[in-house]
């Protein structure tokens, strides 16, 4: 019973938290009737809390625009292996693993569908089976620049091409417009193999990332230090690099 | 996977998620960590296939280990393209340069006051903020539900000492 004694400092917020059972509240009603000192405690409280939320509130970002529908969409797409969305995919890709993107994989929908969200598809709001989706052209990997960044592609690409422009954006984005593409991340590395000569890439590079290179083989053949930009591709009337994805020596 | 377990998912989603999002995000300071926390919480929870008895308290858990799994491994951050987040208030103007500076400043002390509490206080004070009741906050953080009330309000307390320590220290 609380109702003859004053409240103690679980007491006090439980009060605040309404976290009192029934009975328990109803005692302590009482007895804050009859208390001022018990009042101006809980009220004293009452303000911390606040004064409190105010100050956490000072920490928050925009919500990340997420659905429910989305979550249970990727959760039961299928095999484990590759359904580790967002972080998980983050995990295995932080100790060196690899994102596989060739045909038939499960993961080009699943970026696929990062894409379209990231484009601001609008959300649905129940979840339902993942339908098959096509994967033509939207599959790829995003990477935190850090201070110098390697995309390397180990061998030679007869025909390939990457289209590279800067962007405002904070994260090195890769995706493929076509052909059959594994990727590879370690600390400072991205490594893209292909299994088709003709490989079609789309790479956009943040603008103030401090160094990020493009690597064939071990040629340089694009480069962008915070802003500039050392390319022999050509620059096309939107400001894009088309970078043939071959060593220059060959 | 049956229409009920879809449902609840939905309920337990649509109330939670940004709770959880906002915890993390005030936990580590990284938004995009905190997104990806969250919805890996969430995506476990809906391969689990059935809720547990505590859902609430399963998935601080489980995010709380995701948290601590990204921390011990996070030499480097790679992941699957950006989570794309809800954008800004329009309605909202845009604040003057002296109100940005004054909430810049605010937001960093207020993190290096929660940086400096211990940390079963910082999550305490951090999911209480959420909303969480003391059940949940007990189950997750495995502590005794009789006395939740009285370290929260130690972790208040120490919350507002160290903050208005760096105050008097600017």
């Amino acid at each position: 019973m609380v109702s003859s004694m004053h409240l103690d400092e679980e007491q006090i917020q439980r009060v605040v938290h309404r976290e009192l059972t029934p009975p328990a509240a109803a005692a302590a009603s009482a007895h804050l009737g009859d208390c001022p000192e018990c009042r101006a405690r809980v009220a004293e409280a009452e303000l911390e809390e606040t004064w409190v939320r105010e100050r956490l509130r000072q920490l928050d970002h925009p919500l990340p625009r997420v659905t429910a529908a989305e979550i249970a969409r990727h959760a039961g797409g299928g095999a484990r292996d590759w359904g580790r969305w967002a972080a998980g995919t983050a995990l295995l890709l932080a100790i060196g693993g690899a994102a596989y993107a060739a045909p038939g994989s499960p993961l080009p929908a699943l970026i696929d569908t990062l894409i379209a969200r990231v484009e601001r598809t609008p959300p649905t709001s129940s979840p339902e089976p993942a339908p098959p989706e096509q994967s033509d052209g939207s599959r790829g990997i995003a990477v935190p620049p850090g201070d110098h960044l390697v995309i390397a592609f180990p061998a030679h690409q007869p025909g390939g091409v990457a289209t590279v422009w800067l962007t405002d954006d904070t994260e090195v984005v890769v995706r493929v417009a076509s052909g059959a593409v594994s990727f590879t991340s370690d600390v400072d590395r991205l490594a893209i193999e292909h299994a088709d000569s003709a490989v079609g890439l789309e790479i956009r590079i943040p603008r103030d990332a401090p160094r990020v290179e493009i690597r064939v083989g071990t040629r340089t053949v694009f480069t962008s230090r915070a802003s500039r930009v050392i390319t022999d591709g050509r620059r096309d009337q939107e400001g894009r690099y088309l970078v043939p994805l071959r060593s220059p020596r060959r | 996977m049956t229409s009920s377990f879809q449902d609840r998912f939905v309920e337990l989603f649509d109330a939670h998620f940004a709770r959880l999002y906002r915890y993390l995000d005030r936990l580590s300071g990284e938004p995009e960590l905190a997104a990806d926390l969250a919805q890996e919480a969430f995506v476990r929870l809906y391969r689990r296939g059935s809720l547990p008895d505590a859902p609430r308290a399963w998935l601080i858990a489980v995010a709380m280990n995701l948290f601590r799994n990204a921390r011990s491994t996070r030499a480097r951050r790679s992941r699957l393209l950006t989570v794309p987040r809800a954008e800004a208030v329009m309605a909202d103007p845009p604040p003057s340069p002296i109100q940005a500076a004054v909430a810049a400043d605010t937001s960093q002390r207020v993190r290096a006051a929660l940086d400096q509490l211990p940390e079963r206080e910082r999550r305490l004070l951090l999911l209480r903020a959420e909303g969480y009741g003391y059940r949940d906050i007990g189950a997750a953080l495995e502590l005794n539900e009789a006395s939740i009330g009285t370290l929260l309000a130690r972790a208040k307390r120490g919350f507002r000492e160290i903050y208005d320590g760096e105050l008097d220290a600017s």
